[in-house]
């Protein structure tokens, strides 16, 4: 044949093969059905381009499928860290070919900015990526366009048949980050000033004096909040005298932590319990000293249950172990980490390799009960961290008897990503992203409760204007908050409209919240001493027309499910928890509320004028699944009557402190005076240094107490910054909770208790 | 033989096969595309745009994208029955639509028992399914299969039982015939329709349909939010579309039937030309059975789904008694008069 004559010929046959391809390309670019690995904020924004605003389903993509075998675009919506690495690999190779990846936000591309122990810098580590959205989180527009990106990718794609994606890449070793922060200057200030001796006085340090005189190490009293270190022999019959005597009465174990001092001290890590007494209102911090060459202490998990899973943490982060716990195992890190990432001397940067997913003590107890009944293998179910109802980084394992759940573990860890050690190599201003990230659905208010934290270790108080604007700025997302939840919850029932019914008011909130700092989602809009600026000049009118038509929306929820029958039968008496052992869990929020203790930090401690606002606590009777839906239906309505107020006196004046120490002097003065200009310099340079000192702040987030333990070492970076987040004491009674119940149960329950993974991980 | 085939009668029926499934194939197509836009218009947002004038051509590429996808098939899986599955499941959903009457000649076949033939040739379907979930020899198609064959037996009982009153009215089991039987009104503005005589099977029908169907309230089976996508987990490619094409023939068929049924099937005024006369039964038949369809979606978006204990009981506690009284009713006013 001559070279024309072949020439001719593969023409006519690119005539054809073309023709056919682009109709094939046609159908596939048309029919992209996704499956959303779902795991942090950027997911919630993925949503939000389902929802009405937006409305993914105009591109032929609204047909979430959750089995990979039937979807097309693998779409990695959020962080992935190490321990979710093998699992995202699994999805990908279980997809169909023709596949694709798109990679959203800044995490699932690079890691973003956790350059920490515990994150994949990239999903590119171990997958092929088609599109990859850039933003944290990407604007659901975005998302749009790189659907559409990928569409036009599509189309001109020549390949007709496609084989194994030749890209694919096989697990690596993750390199060391280089850009490990040196540690600060030793903590010998912050010992002193822990170990200085201090007369306290007050009703429990006098109580406490008298009846442990023993067993008392130091007190302390600092900016409000009683310190208390003991003995670590006797610890837990002092604890289990605090929770029982009458006098102390303290019945909820809020928190338990570690410090670590280094060398700096004879003992070289404190494990710190928070406690709070509700009846008395009291709140008492309680340190027991441990050496580092018997990192050792009792668990005081027999005392408090929600001892539990903070203890497994304590163990995880710090290598100390609690004698007597009955499953001490790693928690947030997976199963091969290597080394005890919270000690000082840990570099923040050194990840190691997971290649597995462990199973859960539950298989090995359900296999030892079967043996010793003398029955059949038991049926083990796996659910999640890839399934529709454990949100992306939950997984349950359960031992099932048919549809019922005879035994079940938990694990959590899949969205770990480092907070911790991430603001001890922080400025303290450059914490604040890092806790719109905690809770993300209701962003704003971690970022209050956080700076609430850094103004107590000053003792200052922030000007009346900035507090307003925090207050309802935190009541629209504590509304929002409860919405998604609401929504998502009803959704696992099998009810889906009630997604786009309840993402619609919360789109018109992120309006509002949008134009007063550009941010939907992640807002940074608090800072240090205020919040970052004034409101627009519209906001008022904007607030108002809020306040008129989210009842609106509210109402028609509550016409859809209140009466309707099957949404009764599905969620009354499901999870009934009682007070007792709520409190024992250590709930706070909603959750708790829905079981009948009406404890709401606002009404409790109220600070920001909370003591003047009207509104009431709703309180549930039985706790379950009904009652919390309730709950939260009505804090909507009062959190609307607290905005109402709030606008109403709304005072004029500055949104920031004037502390030379915390906020920026005037642009004047920079120019014309020496002193602000220094000024200026060492605020930018240095960052705000607060004293030396120890604090725990706290505030009534969506899901309950928020608290930020912080440790002041006097240097721009905090020395300790622990965070209480309300999820992780509620969702490790989540595997007791559903025994016995039916499978349907446990996705019900699990909806209602509104977990938040970026809050449970840390 | 060659005469046969070339004869009159024959290729009539060639034609009416050939119209009758590819409108019916057509219409199944259509219909998730219906699905799409009426559950996107009660949620408040535009639904399918891009492909297509209002998204029509949206059906077609997603038909086309998995003709095209890789065909996966689980190495523990049992290779002949997971293929087999869905094949059980979509040629019995479809094979019921020859006996059902589109209009007054508009039918592939009367048979004298065609109601008995519809509900068995669909009891067979579920062996689709849990065929299809034993063979992926996974645990979320394996439960999906189990509650689904739980489901359809249960619920298969109190649907035949439904309809056993309106077959004591009419007196036979040929569908064509059961649909004359309605023409013409009482008091001149009534429609003869076994509804007004039925009302309370009208209810047990329609609900059990929807339950036989594995449809919201009652899509255990398959239910996304527990068992990822229930027994057709492990599919993809065209089997996943085999599968999802059966539920849609599915829904039609006990539309269709309840149509025939119970609201007359393809009676209705008729009027005009010739032409028209010719053609509007047909009409009122797709566009009752269209308001059971548009049920059908409103019902999947607002209500929550059973849970399974409460699905089953429902089914035997509630269901099962009335439609047993009814029938003891129906047979106690049939003798009397
Ligand atoms: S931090 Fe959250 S919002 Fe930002 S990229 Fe990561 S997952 Fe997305």
């Amino acid at each position: 044949m001559k070279a024309e004559e072949i020439e001719q010929k593969r023409e006519h046959e690119n005539f054809f093969t073309t023709s056919y391809s682009s109709l094939v390309n046609w159908a596939r670019k048309s029919s992209l059905w996704p499956y959303p690995f779902g795991t942090a904020c950027c997911a919630i924004e993925f949503m939000a381009t389902v929802s009405s605003h937006y409305d993914l389903a105009r591109f032929g993509s609204e047909v979430v499928r959750f089995s990979p075998k039937q979807s097309d675009v693998l779409m990695v919506l959020g962080t992935i860290n190490d321990k979710m690495g093998p699992v995202l690999k699994q999805i990908y190779d279980q997809m169909a070919e023709p596949k694709w990846v798109i990679s959203m936000g800044a995490c699932a591309t690079c890691g973003g900015f956790y350059r920490a122990y515990h994150v994949m810098q990239g999903i590119d580590e171990i997958l092929p990526v088609d599109v990859y959205i850039p933003g944290c989180p990407p604007v659901p527009e975005a998302v749009l366009d790189a659907i559409i990106k990928l569409q036009q990718q599509v189309e001109n794609d020549t390949r007709l048949s496609y084989e194994r994606h030749p890209r694919q890449q096989r697990l690596k070793i993750p390199e060391v980050d280089a850009t490990v922060h040196a540690l600060e200057r030793p903590p010998r200030a912050l010992v002193r000033f822990l170990e200085e001796k201090q007369d306290v006085q007050g009703p429990i340090a006098s109580l406490f004096k008298e009846r442990f005189p023993d067993d008392l190490i130091s007190m302390r009293e600092f900016r409000g909040d009683l310190s208390i270190s003991i003995k670590r022999e006797t610890a837990k019959q002092v604890l289990r005298t605090l929770k029982t005597d009458p006098d102390f009465n303290f019945k909820m174990l809020l928190d338990v932590t570690a410090v670590d001092y280094l060398s700096e001290r004879s003992a070289r890590y404190d494990v710190v319990y928070h406690l709070l007494s509700l009846s008395n209102k009291h709140r008492v911090r309680i340190k027991v000293p441990v050496p580092a060459e018997d990192p050792t202490i009792d668990s005081m998990f027999d005392v408090w249950k929600s001892a539990d899973w903070a203890e497994r943490e304590a163990f995880d982060m710090f290598g100390i172990q609690f004698k007597g716990h009955p499953d001490l195992r790693r928690i947030l890190t997976h199963s091969q980490f290597v080394g005890n990432p919270l000690r000082r001397d840990f570099p923040p940067g050194q990840r190691t390799l997971c290649t597995e997913t462990v199973d859960l003590p539950v298989v090995e107890r359900a296999r030892k009960y079967a043996e010793s009944m003398g029955l059949a293998q038991p049926q083990i179910l796996n659910m999640g961290p890839q399934h529709p109802a454990m949100h992306g980084t939950f997984r349950l394992q359960a031992a099932v008897d048919g549809e019922r759940i005879v035994d079940a573990d938990t694990e959590i860890g899949f969205l770990h990503r480092c907070f911790e050690k991430m603001s001890e190599t922080h400025m303290y201003w450059q914490v604040i992203p890092y806790t719109d990230r905690l809770n993300y659905m209701s962003a704003m208010m971690n970022g209050v409760a956080y700076a609430m934290s850094v103004e107590k270790m000053f003792g200052v108080e922030i000007p009346k204007r900035a507090q307003y604007i925090r207050v309802i700025l935190s009541e629209f997302s504590r509304i929002a908050d409860h919405l998604v939840c609401i929504g998502t919850n009803l959704v696992d029932l099998g009810a889906i409209s009630n997604f786009w019914y309840s993402f619609r008011p919360r789109e018109e909130i992120y309006d509002l919240i949008e134009s007063c700092c550009g941010g939907r989602l992640t807002v940074s809009y608090v800072r240090i001493g205020g919040v970052a600026n004034d409101v627009p000049a519209d906001f008022i009118t904007r607030a108002r027309a809020l306040l008129q038509s989210i009842p609106k929306y509210v109402d028609d929820l509550e016409k859809l499910n209140r009466q309707n029958r099957i949404f009764k039968m599905r969620t009354s008496g499901i999870t009934a928890i009682s007070a007792e052992d709520a409190i024992d869990w250590g709930f706070t929020g909603p959750t708790l509320r829905a079981a009948g203790v009406p404890y709401d930090v606002r009404k409790w401690f109220p600070n920001y004028d909370y003591d003047k606002f009207e509104f009431d606590i709703p309180v549930g009777e039985s706790g379950d699944v009904f009652d919390r839906y309730l709950v939260r239906m009505e804090e909507i309505r009062q959190s609307l009557r607290i905005i109402k107020q709030a606008l109403e006196n709304l005072p004029e004046g500055p949104v920031q402190i004037d502390d030379r120490r915390i906020s920026l002097p005037p642009k004047k003065g920079v120019y014309s005076n020496i002193e602000d200009l220094m000024n200026h310099f060492e605020l930018i340079q240095d960052g705000i240094i607060p004293p030396i000192g120890e604090v725990y702040s706290y505030w009534e987030a969506a899901n309950g107490e928020l608290g930020f333990y912080l440790i002041s070492n006097n240097t721009k970076r905090p020395y300790r910054l622990r965070v209480r987040g309300p999820c992780f004491y509620i969702f490790q009674a989540f595997s007791h909770m559903v025994k016995g119940g039916y499978l349907s149960d446990a996705v019900a329950a699990l909806g209602s208790l509104n977990i938040v993974a970026g809050e449970l991980e840390k | 033989m060659i005469e046969y085939l070339i004869s009159p009668e024959f290729l009539l029926m060639m034609a009416k096969i050939v119209g009758i499934f590819g409108g019916v194939m057509g219409s199944l197509a259509y219909l998730t595309w219906l699905e799409r836009k009426v559950m996107a218009r009660v949620q408040m947002r535009p639904g399918p745009t891009r492909v297509g004038p209002f998204g029509l051509l949206q059906p077609i590429a997603d038909g086309l994208k998995f003709l095209f996808k890789e065909d996966i098939i689980p190495t523990q899986a049992n290779k002949f029955l997971f293929i087999l599955a869905p094949i059980v499941a979509l040629i019995p959903a479809l094979l019921s639509f020859s006996v059902i009457p589109f209009g007054p000649r508009l039918q592939v076949a009367d048979l004298s028992v065609g109601l008995l033939f519809i509900f068995a040739i669909t009891s067979l379907g579920v062996y689709g399914i849990v065929l299809g979930g034993w063979a992926s020899n996974s645990k979320y198609p394996l439960m999906g299969a189990m509650r689904s064959s739980a489901q359809m037996i249960s619920y298969e009982l109190s649907l035949t039982l439904s309809v056993v009153g309106v077959l004591m009215i009419a007196n036979t089991l040929s569908l064509g015939e059961l649909v004359t039987a309605q023409q013409g009104t009482w008091f001149g503005f009534i429609p003869r329709w076994n509804i007004f005589l039925q009302p309370v099977a009208f209810v047990i029908y329609v609900v059990s349909a929807i339950a036989e169907t594995n449809r919201l309230p009652f899509d255990l089976a398959e239910s996304e939010q527990e068992l990822v996508g229930g027994w057709h987990t492990e599919y993809s490619s065209m089997k996943f579309a085999m599968f999802m094409l059966a539920e849609y023939a599915n829904m039609l068929t006990v539309s269709a039937l309840a149509t025939i049924l119970f609201l007359g099937g393809w009676t209705g005024p008729a009027f005009g030309p010739d032409w028209l006369r010719m053609v509007l039964p047909t009409i009122w038949f797709v566009g009752k059975i269209s308001v059971f369809i548009f049920f059908y979606v409103l019902l999947r978006s607002t209500l929550p789904r059973f849970r399974y204990d409460q699905l089953m009981k429902f089914s035997w506690k509630v269901l099962l008694p009335l439609a047993l009284a009814n029938i003891l009713i129906t047979s106690l006013i049939v003798a009397i008069s």
